[in-house]
């Protein structure tokens, strides 16, 4: 009965355990005492089978760091080599310019609640409908 | 890569001591928040080059050196204009160069406050300064790449400081104990989260030249040992599942198990063949004096582990009597039962050593002749002065070296270092699993097997070998034709044969393609950002993985030291590139008479071109590379003007399109043409001369060492690290030879692992006919 | 240190009989029971005082089984003494000496000294080979010959002085041509007026006869 229900929350995505107001008050709190970092909430893509998930999921970035900076720091934390592919996108659907500063992506990108989602994925999905019908395939490869 | 400290101030100075602390109200502090984990109290001291060093880099630096994951704020501590002592915040470039320029003398003292720790910070993972880690400075190396003189040693200065300035990876706390800055791998060693990266669902080795490349750039975490040694070591059969490793292990296990209990019950039915007597005799000798002073085999001499090598090495001499017991074997294994900590495994992965080492155990003595012969070659290629100085000392023929050569350098660096070293040595060798299950006997023995005794067993007498006459002709050319040549089992001199010259660097374009070369990572790092992580290229590189390494081939030559069948003689064809040996002797012509490579579709230029590609994106010697991959094609013309006419040619046609090579993630045609232009302003210096003549004089990496090159390296490193106070005490043969026997076990395993990587990536960039992929 | 000569000794015998100790004794003055087994070759020096002269030895010594032997038989032609060294407790190790002298005389100089040494006598009661038996084999083979232990330091330093004493008698009786360096035998920067052939200019070391 319990693993089946922490495996329910392990795979449940961050906005999916939390409530929107949560959120909300979380962000805010966290922005009034580190007011020079951007609050991110990075988890792997749904489908993404062959890299590892990360032991967090909410990431404090400094907003002068590039996004392509942070796509390196998220490979290291995986202890990722160099072969293996690694796609960092906002809102599932984009990737941003790497040489954008979080600050700027943030201003752009941010969710309602405050945060920044992004997602990474091993392969490079292109355009929401790329991924629909990636979702679509879930299960059956 | 310029700094802003760069263009501010010029700093004529090439380090700046710097020492640092942690404020009292930190470590007050921390002390309160988490009693668990104080930061360290006392001063961290290094030194920078004010030159590359940026704020940024010194907030990584300092944050590693103190291991701290918040933020900080630094001050420095700087004399006012009453003379008075006052901490001045250090914020910014502008902040820092001023420091070095107004405060650094002695050495600039530096405070750090951490910020308040944060109760809120619960669930975030914070991200800091400490974890962005900029690769090194190539851009800058590269800048120098127009000195003459001793080019090669400048670059490994100039990497050297580059290298010593960045740090790299979260995990090095522990990693800083007795490791001074400088030396420090390019990545931490290899933690269980990364080895299983390298695994697919069942467990199978998905990427074992990726797995050597990390082993070779940063080792392998202790506890992680046993586990990853016998995948670099080669005991697995290719593709394994990690159920058919254990059942495979297993097998083996009782084999050996089998393979021991056929003489110790011999022994107890009192059935000793004299083989036996002689080996078991030779053995209970050494195992008594090997690494005794360990704590896994000390104290008295019934201590069991000293048992159990005793029982490996017997087992092992009593069914591989070609080559028996023989001294040395006792240090080769003592490491992995260390590691293995288990009997049967010791002697699994003991006798997957063996399969290379064999011929340096050979009562011929070739082997190790080649390998006296190429380090010679080595020493008077990269440092003749201190050659010329050996010379004069009759210290030439490098005999104080043999223990070296024989044990892998085990015995140079204390145990510990040792298997760090060990493990570096062993994954810069392409991987050659067995075929299928590794044979732990050559011929088993048993009371009833009527099989040959060990030659070495029955022989007292040695005949008056070539060794002595090869190693005392130490001023024969024979040496600069670098591998002697056997002709029926005779050494024989060829002084300054072209043929002998030409069909060793023919064996340029076979062996060293299937050779794994490695090299800086960084480089490839940078390459993804810049590229946006072009997918393509990526997948590419995937699917046009190499095929197997034929490297036993390679290997069993190596025993017969090249018996030469011809200049031309092709000792392995390229996968569907090359086509038929024959066919590349054709290409091999067309390019000595000058015409471009860009004609041929064959794999050797696709490197060339991919050498190139690798060159641009960052190695210090990438200028010097371009040209010398072409000296590579035109490798039959010694005399300088059919060379500038070649070159000159080449230079002038467009960069080809890239076709498939599994060379490299660099690409594409303007970064090509930069690389070209890139390479013409190094030309005309001094680096060409160098490079074009290492390419003639040096063996390639499928040979040299009896291919194991990174070990040829080890000991230069070795007798580079020591030529100045050799030669400065003046030392004769005798002292000399005594210095490097008092440093036995004192060796500075970092400090020579870092230099001999430098050294060897820039000799593996002198680009050989290769298709292989820079370590990133 | 400046010395009038230097001679070029080596150590010889099989695995296990002692040679690194007795080497660690007489450069060191110590023992160490705990020491790696020797891979091809290990160095040693020291200085001596013969008929008030300075005499620096200099020490090869050889690792023991004959795997080895391919290499280390490089060395016996320049060296000018030798000692080789069996062990009193174990029999097989005194029954290989003629293969190891057969292999000294065949490739050093016919003028090289060697000493027999049957070491380890501080173990009188695991002998195997009397003292007698030791003699006797010196003396026909024309060697001279000392039990050593080189645990207690027992008649170490004479063994090698006592050579390098034969040695430099060889030298006066001008038997050794000094200028060879092949022999084993350097001159050293100051020389001595005692070399055969008269007294040379001080100071001056000269290549080729006097005069």
């Amino acid at each position: 009965m319990v693993d089946a229900l922490s495996k329910d929350l392990m795979e449940r995505s961050f906005k999916e355990r939390r409530s929107f107001a949560q959120r909300q008050r979380d962000v805010e709190d966290i922005i009034e005492r580190h007011p020079d970092k951007v609050p991110c909430v990075i988890e792997r893509y749904r489908n993404e089978k062959s890299l590892p998930p990360l032991d967090r999921s909410k990431f404090l970035v400094p907003d002068y760091l590039t996004f392509g900076e942070l796509g390196r720091i998220i490979r290291k934390r995986l202890e990722l080599h160099p072969h293996q592919t690694f796609f960092l996108l906002i809102n599932q659907r984009n990737m941003a310019a790497v040489s954008k500063t979080m600050a700027e992506v943030y201003a752009s990108e941010k969710d309602e609640d405050g945060y920044l989602y992004i997602v990474y994925a091993s392969q490079e999905v292109f355009g929401s409908d790329r991924l629909e019908s990636a979702e679509a395939e879930d299960g059956a490869a | 890569m310029t700094t802003s400290a760069g263009i501010l101030a010029f700093h004529t100075r090439e380090a700046v001591k710097v020492k640092a602390r942690v404020s009292a109200a930190t470590l007050h502090r921390r002390s309160q928040l988490a009693p668990s984990d104080p930061p360290p109290a006392e001063w961290r001291r290094f030194s920078v080059d004010p030159q590359i060093t940026t704020f940024e880099v010194l907030q990584n630096l300092l944050a590693k050196a103190f291991d701290i994951k918040g933020d900080f704020t630094i001050h420095y501590l700087a004399k006012d204009d009453e003379g008075k002592e006052t901490y001045l915040g250090l914020l910014s470039d502008w902040d820092l160069d001023a420091a070095f320029l107004s405060s650094s003398m002695p050495c600039l003292n530096l405070l750090i406050d951490l910020k308040p720790f944060d109760e809120g910070l619960e669930g975030w993972d914070v991200i800091t300064p400490a974890d962005l880690v900029k690769p090194p400075l190539v851009s800058h190396v590269r800048n120098n790449a127009q000195q003459t003189g001793n080019f090669l040693m400048q670059q490994m200065e100039r990497t050297l400081k580059s290298f010593s300035k960045v740090l790299r990876g979260p995990e090095l706390s522990g990693y800083l104990n007795g490791v001074t800055e400088r030396y420090r791998a390019s990545k931490p060693p290899m933690s269980r989260r990364e080895w299983q990266n390298f695994l697919d669902c069942e467990g199978r080795l998905i990427q074992p030249q990726e797995l050597r490349r990390s082993v070779f750039r940063g080792g392998i975490e202790p506890s992680l040992r046993n586990i990853v040694w016998k995948h670099v070591l080669n005991v697995y059969p290719d593709d394994y599942t990690k159920d058919q490793r254990i059942q495979y292990l297993k097998r083996q296990s009782n084999e050996y198990y089998k393979l021991k209990a056929t003489w110790t019950d011999m022994q107890k039915q009192g059935i000793v063949t004299e083989e036996m007597q002689y080996i078991m005799n030779m053995v209970s000798k050494d195992v008594l004096r090997t690494d005794r002073t360990h704590r896994f085999y000390a104290g008295s001499d019934d201590n069991k582990n000293v048992a159990k090598l005793y029982y490996i090495l017997t087992t092992f001499a009593l069914n591989h009597p070609s080559v028996s017991y023989c001294q040395g074997m006792s240090d080769l294994a003592s490491p992995m039962l260390v590691t293995m900590n288990d009997e049967a495994q010791a002697y699994i992965c003991f006798v997957a050593l063996m399969q290379r080492l064999k011929p340096n155990f050979n009562i011929n003595g070739l082997a190790i002749t080649e390998k006296f012969a190429h380090l010679s070659l080595l020493l008077q290629h990269y440092d003749p002065e201190f050659f010329e100085y050996l010379k004069m000392n009759g210290a030439d023929d490098l005999l104080y070296c043999y223990r070296w050569l024989l044990l892998e350098l085990k015995r140079e660096f204390s145990f510990d270092d040792a298997l760090c070293m060990l493990e570096v040595l062993w994954s810069s060798l392409p991987p050659s699993p067995p075929e299928k299950e590794l044979p732990l006997y050559e011929i088993r023995f048993g009371k009833d097997s009527a099989h040959p005794q060990s030659p070495r067993v029955l022989t007292r007498e040695n005949p008056y070998t070539k060794v002595r006459r090869i190693r005392k002709q130490s001023s024969s050319s024979s040496l600069l034709c670098g591998t002697p040549k056997v002709h029926n089992g005779v050494i024989v001199n060829e002084p300054d044969n072209d043929e002998s010259r030409r069909s060793s660097l023919n064996e340029i374009t076979d062996d060293s393609q299937d050779y794994n070369p490695i090299s800086d990572s960084i480089a490839h790092e940078l390459r993804m950002d810049l590229e946006n992580l072009n997918k393509t290229v990526l997948g590419n590189t995937k699917d046009a993985t190499p095929q197997q390494f034929t490297f036993d081939n390679i290997i069993e030559e190596g025993n017969t030291l090249l018996e030469n069948d011809g200049p031309w003689k092709q000792r392995k064809t390229c996968q569907g590139f090359c086509g038929t040996p024959d066919e590349q002797c054709e290409l091999d012509f067309d390019s000595v008479e000058g015409e471009t490579t860009q004609n041929h579709g064959s794999r050797r230029n696709l490197s060339c071109q991919s050498s190139l590609d690798r060159r641009r994106s960052g190695s210090s010697t990438s200028a010097s590379t371009s040209a010398s991959s072409h000296s590579d094609l035109v490798q039959e013309k010694a005399d300088d003007s059919d060379y500038e006419d070649d070159h000159h040619a080449y230079r002038s046609k467009a960069p080809p399109t890239r076709s498939e090579g599994y060379c490299s993630e660099a690409t594409l045609s303007s970064k090509e043409v930069s690389c070209q232009e890139d390479s013409r302003s190094v030309l005309d210096s001094g680096v060409l001369d160098f490079s074009r003549k290492s390419r003639s004089l040096l063996p390639p990496p499928g040979q040299l060492g009896g291919s194991n090159p990174f070990m040829m390296f080890l000991c230069l490193t070795l007798l580079l690290q020591h030529r100045d106070v050799i030669i400065r005490k003046r030392m004769d043969y005798n002292e000399l030879a005594m210095h490097f026997d008092k440093m036995v076990r004192k060796h500075n395993v970092h400090k020579v692992l870092h230099e001999t990587r430098i050294r060897f990536e820039e000799y593996l960039r002198l680009g050989w006919e290769a298709s292989w992929e820079e370590l990133v | 240190m400046s010395y009038a000569y230097l001679f070029k000794y080596i150590i010889i015998g099989d695995t296990g009989v002692g040679k690194s100790c007795l080497l660690l004794q007489f450069t060191d003055k110590r023992f160490q029971p705990v020491h790696d087994l020797t891979i091809g070759v290990e160095f040693g020096a020291r200085m001596i005082t013969i008929e008030k002269k300075q005499i620096k030895l200099q020490i090869w010594d050889t690792a023991g089984q004959e795997a080895f032997r391919s290499i280390t038989r490089s060395y016996y032609r320049g060296a000018a003494g030798a000692l080789l060294v069996y062990d009193i407790t174990r029999r097989d190790t005194f029954n290989h000496l003629t293969t190891w002298l057969e292999d000294a005389r065949q490739h050093s100089n016919s003028n090289m000294v060697i000493m027999l040494i049957g070491n380890k006598s501080d173990l009188e009661g695991r002998r195997e080979v009397k003292k007698e038996e030791g003699e006797a084999f010196a003396q026909e083979h024309g060697l001279v010959f000392m039990e050593t232990s080189a645990k207690t330091a027992d008649n170490v330093e004479d063994a090698f002085i006592n050579t390098a004493k034969e040695i430099y008698d060889k030298i006066q009786d001008g038997v050794f041509d000094i200028n060879n360096e092949a022999n084993g035998i350097k001159i050293g920067p100051q020389q001595a007026n005692t070399s055969p052939g008269g007294g040379n200019p001080s100071g001056n070391t000269q290549s080729g006869g006097c005069c």
